[in-house]
């Protein structure tokens, strides 16, 4: 087997070795953090009851176990949905993804309300939500968002610091060789220009101020663009980055939630200055991360140069067979396996790997997995069954998944 | 400006989202002696109708529904106190919530308001709702229609909870239940015994239309 080398993650982004592919973890294959501690009733390695989501690309068990490609996000340097933060546990059993979506330093989690039935929480974003107790991991109803206004957005911004310095490795330098000594491909976080403030705003004021005060949302935006340019100018002097990853989140089964005109007037100019650094950085791989229906919106971030999408959610219409026609090999497609026929029996998963799979990698760059996070009714076997169907179509011999 | 060009003028405003010029023209079109009914009928629901098929023609999104739904409420605010009972909407009355163990709210609070900008009495449950509670305020408000709303594969099975939970009260011939959410299709609706699905917001008010029809008769 030959090794999975940032020179052979290349020329599979660039359709130069159809019928390749690399079989990568984070951020390719994600879990939702009950899965990996539920498999472990089901057959899996005790040690993944205590993997975080942080932890796999670094490498962790999981990489090891389902022999994951090695690749290597820069989970230490906080350009993106964490700094320093991700599942935070309010009360024993009770815990919730914790993000802190740009902000350093983060809000200190804590619990403000609880009753019989749900706590009510400030997480590391400012955002007060309502978590269920009976659940051991927790999506929450946000209650309200740490960006009301302008006065709360001048007090928000001062946690949008490029220089803060927990937003890097204290030893740089170490850090810096151990990156660069690895021959995999590096990504780093780059932000978004709507999945951010999305979080920062909550959905519906976010959407009526784009009427209301559309110049604070350029003032969020703009805020975001210095951030993010800062922070790649910085990290790309140092190191080897492959691709790099835009978290967007703009878009549900039906379509995205604002227009392709709104998009181009507000986002896409950003986009242009911040991948022109980015492409300064030797980096020609834009991986963007939008769940829901994309099809409006994946023509315009072509246009600007961002060109691996994820993780085409099929609930929501979006068929990678499809994208591959109508766009070809200039895409990079990564997931589109439709997680409800995984999750279903042996045959379905067979079914549905080998009716995309195969087709996908010999006409173009794609990265296989789920159409999201991978789900905690994902049942383990069909899960090990998905990972050695990809591996016998790579020509690779299947894993022993006993334990 | 004659009587018919100022509701014109607020099916316009309506449709963009002005909430200041929606309240100024019903008050205009009030002080003219428009009719209530017809400043509603043919005044603030146009608007809102054409909007939907904008939304459906992918012309209209997000933002451009509830600045809408904001002018919208904004009109009726200033309606509501001429508007006699036999006048007031009466599309329908819809329970909605979140199903049990799901606390997703966004997509069903924009159906809520949606349903209310077209003339539907709304009852919102929130979210995590028990299969009891939405069979409790099924009855004790005479709904029409139980709409319920899941973000999560594992949620979804809480759907045929409630479905056989209003069969078993015997609200299962007289309310009709629809379903929507991330992970659900029509293929989901139908296995879980929904009478109805819709893919998003705008749908749903057409959706819950259609029901309320099936089930007056109508």
């Amino acid at each position: 087997m030959i090794a999975f080398s940032r020179q052979r993650f290349r020329e599979i982004c660039h359709g130069e070795r159809l019928g390749d592919f690399g079989i990568l973890g984070n951020p390719i294959h994600i879990f939702w953090p009950e899965t990996l501690p539920a498999w472990v009733g089901q057959g899996a390695p005790k040690s993944f009851a205590e993997v975080s989501e942080q932890d796999y690309g670094t490498p962790s068990p999981v990489d090891d176990f389902f022999a994951f490609d090695a690749s290597r996000p820069l989970a230490e340097v906080h350009s993106g949905m964490d700094a320093g933060t991700e599942m935070y546990e309010y009360v024993p059993g009770v815990s919730a993804h914790n993000h802190s979506f740009l902000a350093a330093p983060p809000y200190e989690p804590r619990v403000i309300a609880e009753d019989e039935r749900s706590l009510t929480v400030v997480d590391s974003a400012g955002i007060t939500e309502r978590l269920l107790k009976n659940k051991a991991y927790n999506m929450p109803t946000w209650l309200e968002h740490p960006v009301r206004d302008r006065r709360t957005w001048e007090a928000f911004k001062k946690r949008l610091d490029p220089d803060t310095p927990t937003r890097y490795p204290a030893d740089w330098s170490g850090y810096v060789e151990r990156i660069n000594a690895l021959d995999c491909p590096v990504s780093m976080e780059v932000g978004g220009f709507f999945g951010y403030i999305n979080m920062w705003v909550g959905t519906e004021p976010l959407m009526y101020l784009f009427y209301d005060d559309p110049l604070l949302v350029e003032d969020m935006m703009d805020t975001i663009l210095h951030l993010e340019t800062r922070m790649i100018e910085r990290v790309a002097a140092d190191i080897h980055l492959d691709w790099v990853w835009y978290w967007e989140d703009m878009a549900y089964r039906s379509g995205p939630m604002i227009g392709p005109d709104m998009v181009r007037q507000y986002m896409l100019p950003r986009y242009r200055k911040l991948n022109e650094v980015v492409h300064k950085a030797g980096v020609d791989v834009i991986y963007l991360d939008c769940d829901g229906n994309i099809e409006q919106l994946a023509p315009l971030w072509l246009e600007v140069g961002i060109n691996l999408w994820w993780p085409l959610e099929c609930a929501s219409g979006m068929d990678p067979v499809a994208l591959r026609k109508k766009y070809g090999s200039e895409v990079i497609l990564a997931g589109g396996l439709d997680k409800r026929e995984l999750m279903r029996d042996k045959a379905s998963v067979e079914r549905e790997v080998m009716s995309k799979v195969p087709y996908l990698v010999e006409t173009g760059p794609y990265f296989p997995s789920p159409d999201h996070l991978v789900p905690i009714d994902m049942p383990f076997d069909n899960f090990c069954h998905y990972i050695n169907l990809l591996r016998q179509i790579r020509g690779d011999q299947p894993l022993d998944f006993s334990v | 400006m004659n009587r018919n060009a100022v509701l014109t003028a607020l099916q316009t405003a309506v449709l963009d989202g002005d909430q200041h010029e929606t309240g100024r023209l019903v008050q205009v079109a009030l002080a003219d002696g428009s009719p209530p009914e017809k400043i509603l009928s043919e005044g603030l629901i146009p608007g809102m109708q054409r909007l939907g098929e904008l939304f459906k023609d992918g012309h209209a999104f997000l933002p451009e529904i509830l600045i809408s739904v904001r002018a919208m409420s904004r009109g009726l605010d200033e309606l509501r106190p001429h508007l006699s009972g036999a006048a007031t909407p009466d599309n329908g009355t819809v329970v909605l919530g979140t199903v049990e163990g799901d606390m997703h709210d966004i997509g069903k609070r924009l159906v809520g308001m949606l349903l209310e900008g077209n003339g539907f009495a709304v009852v919102d449950l929130g979210v995590d709702v028990s299969a009891e509670a939405f069979t409790e305020a099924a009855r004790e408000h005479s709904a029409d229609v139980v709409a319920l709303s899941a973000l999560l594969t594992t949620t979804t099975p809480q759907f045929r909870t409630v479905v056989e939970a209003l069969s078993v009260a015997g609200l299962g011939e007289t309310v009709k239940v629809m379903v929507g959410g991330a992970p659900v299709t029509q293929a989901l609706a139908a296995d879980v015994g929904a009478d109805g699905f819709a893919p998003d917001c705008v749908t749903a008010v057409d959706e819950a239309a259609r029901l309320v029809a099936v089930r007056r008769g109508t």
